[in-house]
C-alpha cells in the first residue's frame, strides 16, 4: 500500500506530463480520496502555472547599450568616462587655484569680446544646453585668440600651466559630450558639462587678463 | 519560453517584430547599429533571464552586458538553424554559469545530496494566492542550483536534457533540483 509521500514523488512528473498513464491513473484515484494530497497537487499546479506566466521581460535599471558598444568598439565605458570626467573637473579646480597663485590678473582691464559669455559664466541652469554650448564655443574661440596673441607677454611656465589645463578640460568636455549623447537628459552629466564650460571660460578670461611679465 | 522549440516564422522575428535574420546578417558584417537593434529587441528578455538566474540586480546587468559582448564576438558561429533569440539565451545561460561567482559555488549545481534545506520564513507571504512579486522574491532566495533549474525549466521552458547539456549536470540531478525548488517555493509561499 502506497503512502501519501510516495504519491507526492509522482506529482512532479504528473505536472510535467512525464508520468506513465497507468501511474497517472493510480495517482488520480488517490487524489480523489485524499484531500491533503489533492491540495498539494493543486498548489504544485498553481506554482508551475505561475512560473510559466511570469513576465518574460524586465527593464534594467540603466541603459546598458553605451557600455556594450564601448566594449565592442574599444571605447571606455560610460561609468569609466563619468569617473574620468569627475576627476578631470576636480583636477581643473585644483589647477585653476594653482594658476591664481602665480600672478593676479589685471582686474581693471576690460576684454573686448564680440560676445560676452553671460549664461556660461553665470553657471546658468535654466538656459538650454544648446544655447550655453553655442555661447561657450564663440567665447572660447575669441578668448583663445586673445591668449594666443598675448603668449609672448606671458611667461613660458604660466603658458604651460594654461595649456595643460585647457587640454584637461577639453578632454573632460569631450567625455561628457560623448556620454550625454548616449544618455540624453541625464541631469548630472548636464550639470558637469555646464560646469566644465564655465571653468574653461573662467580660465581663458583669467589668462587673457594676465599682466605682462615685464 | 524559449527552450526546446523548433524555429517558427514568429521566432525568426525578435520580440519587437523586427526580422532578426536581416539584422544578424548585417551585424555579422560588422554593422554595430544592426547589433544595437538586436540588443533593443532582446535585451529585456536576456536581462530577465540573467536576473532570475543570478538573483542579483547589479550582477544581472553586468551579465546581460557580458552576454551581448559574447554574442557579438561569437556571431560568426551563429548559422541561423535556431532562432537568434534562442541562440542568445544559450549565450546568456553560459555567461551566467561561467561567471566566477557561479563557478566558486558550482558544487551546488552538481551535488547529489539535496538534503540541506534553507529556511524561507522571511519570504513567507500571507494568504495562498501566488503573486508574481512574491514568487520572484522566493525564486531569488532559492539555493543556486535549485534556482537555476527552476528558472530554466519552469520559467523558460527548457527540458531536463537541454539543462543537462548547458550545465553539465546529470538529467536526474536536474530533476532532483527542480523538485527541491518546487518544494521550497511551495513552503515559502504557503
Amino acid at each position: 500500500m502506497k503512502e501519501c509521500k510516495d504519491y507526492r514523488l509522482w506529482m512532479n512528473d504528473a505536472v510535467d506530463d512525464d508520468l506513465a498513464p497507468d501511474l497517472r491513473e493510480r495517482l488520480e484515484m488517490h487524489l480523489d480520496s485524499c484531500p491533503e494530497c489533492h491540495r498539494h497537487m493543486d498548489d504544485l499546479r498553481s506554482l508551475v502555472t505561475a512560473a510559466a506566466g511570469l513576465p518574460s521581460e524586465m527593464e534594467p535599471s540603466r541603459n546598458l547599450w553605451p557600455d556594450i558598444e564601448g566594449r565592442l568598439t574599444g571605447q571606455p565605458s560610460s561609468r569609466k568616462l563619468v569617473r574620468r570626467v569627475v576627476l578631470a573637473v576636480a583636477a581643473l579646480v585644483v589647477a585653476g587655484f594653482a594658476l591664481s597663485q602665480l600672478r593676479a590678473p589685471n582686474t581693471g582691464s576690460q576684454l573686448q569680446l564680440s560676445t560676452q559669455p553671460g549664461i556660461v559664466q553665470a553657471g546658468n541652469q535654466t538656459a538650454t544646453l544648446d544655447d550655453v554650448r553655442l555661447e561657450y564655443r564663440q567665447a572660447r574661440d575669441e578668448l583663445l585668440e586673445v591668449v594666443q596673441a598675448r603668449s609672448g607677454e606671458i611667461s613660458p611656465e604660466t603658458m604651460q600651466v594654461i595649456e595643460s589645463n585647457l587640454a584637461l578640460i577639453d578632454r573632460a568636455i569631450d567625455d561628457i559630450e560623448t556620454v550625454l549623447a548616449a544618455n540624453p537628459g541625464e541631469g548630472r552629466l548636464d550639470r558637469h558639462l555646464r560646469l566644465a564650460y564655465h571653468r574653461q571660460i573662467e580660465m581663458l578670461r583669467w589668462a587673457a587678463r594676465m599682466p605682462s611679465r615685464t | 519560453m524559449v527552450g526546446s522549440a523548433e524555429m517558427s516564422e514568429a521566432q525568426r522575428q525578435g520580440p519587437a517584430g523586427v526580422d532578426d535574420r536581416l539584422l544578424v546578417k548585417r551585424a555579422q558584417r560588422g554593422d554595430v547599429r544592426a547589433f544595437e537593434a538586436l540588443y533593443r529587441a532582446h535585451s529585456k528578455r536576456v536581462y530577465a533571464l540573467c536576473r532570475r538566474l543570478c538573483g542579483d540586480v547589479t550582477l544581472a546587468e553586468d551579465l546581460c552586458q557580458e552576454t551581448f559582448v559574447k554574442a557579438w564576438t561569437g556571431l560568426a558561429s551563429f548559422r541561423g538553424k535556431a532562432a537568434f533569440g534562442t541562440w542568445l539565451h544559450r549565450v546568456a545561460v553560459n555567461a551566467v554559469l561561467g561567471h566566477r561567482r557561479w563557478s566558486e559555488s558550482r558544487e551546488d549545481l552538481r551535488a547529489e545530496d539535496l538534503s540541506t534545506v534553507e529556511p524561507f520564513s522571511a519570504a513567507k507571504s500571507s494568504g495562498r494566492s501566488l503573486h508574481g512579486l512574491d514568487l520572484e522574491r522566493a525564486i531569488a532566495r532559492l539555493p543556486q542550483g535549485a534556482r537555476a533549474v527552476f528558472v530554466l525549466h519552469d520559467v523558460e521552458g527548457y527540458l531536463h536534457r537541454e539543462i543537462s547539456e548547458m550545465t553539465g549536470m546529470a538529467e536526474g540531478t536536474s530533476k532532483a533540483h527542480l523538485h527541491r525548488a518546487r518544494r521550497l517555493l511551495r513552503e515559502a509561499l504557503e
